[in-house]
């Protein structure tokens, strides 16, 4: 029995291997290399006013130039530009996000899973609790408090996304337990430290680099929606969803200013959940998550 | 050989609570794991023991090896009682007894090289300098018959037969005087098996070593035991020096295994040698617990609980036809 689930899962995993997701690879190139070289290959800086070319369209329709490809704002910023190092606050918000709530997740769930009884029920009526809270209401709460920020996007998203990962990490880590190389380690002195960090943890790396891949697309799309709707990120920074929602009022006579961001967000989105994907393929064939 | 007792158990018992309802869950009575039992191991002797799945085996060994607390009764290894080490004298008492389980596929961590497998003991208990644990897990990595070469690749690239020896040379690393062995060839092939029994049994020559096995199949405790103890639904039923277990089998259950014994699998042969299922630990039979299958079973035997007697110097059995 256990040999011929062996067997299907290294099938599947083989052939998942074969399936490379070079679409979702490329979007991710580039909008990493977008990241890193944003800089020095966007044309102009993301906040240079072109006041001669005001609401200028696309190269490929009328009235566009080479100087300004995706067109420009009613400001005469370039929004090639804009979008380029727009890149950098999605990425660096969502890891931020991430960052936050995966240590508060990941730990709790180590801690739930792997010490059981009273400490395991607290932390999980935490986590019911937690999930209970109205996610809107409590985004305005914050923003409400700390005023509408980066910051206060990170505070809000990072303080209410951990309990998903608890509750993941602590079914890893319970099933983990059960497993005779954790009786082992304690029949060798380890104390419940070395054997969460050392025995427990690198056992669960890889689900966890499926989630972080997956969630990235989804807060791309969360901390742009909250940025759209005014809660996020403040002009004049080129945030995709502060540029949508700059850009809606124009939408009549200048849809380039909320196509194209939404475009960029979609892109990115995709090429994170395809990837994400076939990871979960590559390390997880079993399909145990979602 | 000297006689001194290396293990002594006496009047074990572990019960788990059986909990229903999800909210409000409330215990609906107990599984009676290991219920009263006894035996003792003289330093350098190996007891083998012996019993169907779920009699109780696996929940000894965890309580001898002092991973769970027992509901009643006493474990001395070496003088000590395990049930009582805590903190920095439960560390001590891990460098004397050490373990090897069933499943050579989860009782080695996929994600560790096996040189720090085998040298994980030695870095937590801080023998030797970090050149001198490198080395000693080599050593020991040959001692059990694997390329030392070897010692950089990962579990998975191993046998089953090949990862049991990597278990062996971690359980060895500490120096210990006991080794608990719990099931320790039965995840492998037949021909695999006796290799196996036969590195044991060297490596408990070598080094004077005790072990306790573990195994539902009397003939691979026939090879290594100097004793053997039969268990049935947490109960020992007959415990004896090997040799005169297999020339004197006295108690009903016992002659059942011997007869199912010499087949590659005895659970199989077993149903054909004895009627019935094995009850529910959690609502044994009265009396003697094995009398519903039992070929030699009197009235008497429904309602009276028997002790062990001690027939023949060594020889106990808990029955009520060998009881004066
Ligand atoms: N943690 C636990 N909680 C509740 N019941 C348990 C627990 N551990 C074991 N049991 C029960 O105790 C009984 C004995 O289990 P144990 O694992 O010791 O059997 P075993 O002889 O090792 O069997 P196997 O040959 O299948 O390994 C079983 O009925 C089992 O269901
Ligand atoms: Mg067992």
């Amino acid at each position: 029995m256990d040999t011929l689930e062996a067997e299907g899962s290294v099938e599947a995993k083989s052939r998942a291997r074969n399936r490379i997701p070079y679409i979702g690879l490329g979007f991710i190139s580039i909008f990493l290399f977008v990241v890193i070289f944003g800089q020095w290959v966007a044309p102009y800086d993301y906040d240079y006013w072109d006041m001669a070319n005001i609401t200028q369209p696309p190269v490929w329709l009328e009235g566009g130039s080479w100087e300004h490809i995706l067109g420009t704002d009613p400001l005469g910023r370039d929004v090639l530009s804009r979008i380029i190092h727009g890149s950098r606050y999605s990425l660096a918000i969502a890891l931020s996000c991430i960052a936050v709530y995966g240590t508060i997740g990941i730990i709790l769930g180590l801690i739930s899973g792997f010490l059981g009884g009273n400490v395991d029920m607290g932390i999980m009526r935490l986590c019911d609790l937690w999930m209970g809270l109205p996610p809107i209401i409590t985004a305005i709460l914050v923003v409400s408090v700390m005023g509408p920020s980066s910051l206060a996007i990170i505070v809000y998203i990072g303080l209410s996304g951990w309990p998903g990962y608890t509750r993941i990490v602590r079914g890893e880590t319970m099933s983990l337990a059960q497993n005779d190389f954790i009786r082992l380690a304690r029949v060798a002195g380890c104390s419940k430290f070395r054997i969460i960090t050392s025995h427990i943890f690198p056992n669960i790396v890889n689900t966890l680099t499926i989630l972080i891949t997956l969630d990235i697309g989804g807060l791309i799309i969360l901390t742009a929606t909250l940025s759209f709707l005014g809660l996020g990120t403040q002009p004049p920074s080129p945030d995709w969803g502060l540029m949508m929602n700059e850009g809606r009022q124009y939408i009549t006579y200048a849809w380039w200013l909320i196509v194209f961001p939404g475009v960029a967000i979609m892109f990115a989105v995709l090429g994170f959940n395809l990837v994400g994907d076939w990871l979960r393929d590559v390390l997880d064939p079993k399909q145990k998550l979602r | 050989m000297t006689k001194e007792i290396s293990i002594e158990v006496k009047g074990l018992s572990k019960h788990f609570p059986v909990t229903s309802g999800v909210i409000f869950s409330k215990t609906v009575g107990v599984v009676k794991a290991v219920d009263n039992i006894s035996f003792s191991i003289n330093h350098g002797e190996t007891l083998g023991i012996v019993g169907e799945s779920g009699c109780g085996k696996s929940t000894t060994a965890n309580l001898v090896l002092g991973l769970d607390k027992p509901t009643s009764g006493q474990i001395i290894v070496q003088g000590e009682d395990v049930a009582k080490l805590k903190g920095e004298s439960l560390f001590k008492f891990r460098r004397k007894v050490q373990a090897v389980f069933q499943d050579p596929f989860r009782s080695l961590n996929p994600r560790k090289k096996i040189r720090h497998i085998v040298s994980e003991p030695l870095m937590v208990h801080k023998v030797g300098s970090s050149w001198q644990i490198k080395q000693k897990a080599l050593e020991l990595l040959e001692l059990v018959g694997i390329n030392p070469q070897r010692a950089d690749l990962y579990p998975h690239e191993f046998s089953g037969g090949q990862r049991q020896r990597i278990a062996i040379a971690r359980a060895l690393s500490l120096n210990p005087s006991i080794i608990i062995l719990d099931e320790p060839v039965s995840a492998l092939d037949v021909s695999i098996q006796a290799q196996i029994l036969n590195l044991l049994m060297d490596l408990r020559e070598k080094f004077s070593l005790t072990f306790l096995i573990i195994s539902h199949d009397l003939a691979v405790v026939e090879h290594v035991s100097t004793h053997i103890g039969v268990m049935y639904l947490g109960r020992i039923v007959e415990l004896s020096p090997a040799a005169e277990l297999y020339k004197n089998p006295l108690h009903p259950y016992t002659r059942a295994l011997l007869a199912a014994s010499p087949v590659a699998d005895p659970d199989v042969k077993l149903k054909a040698v004895l009627e019935g299922e094995v009850p529910s630990p959690m609502n044994p039979p009265t009396g003697c617990t094995f009398h519903p299958r039992c070929p030699d079973c009197k009235p008497e035997c429904k309602s009276r609980e028997h002790k062990m007697h001690e027939i023949t110097p060594g020889h106990f059995v808990s029955c009520l036809n060998f009881s004066s």
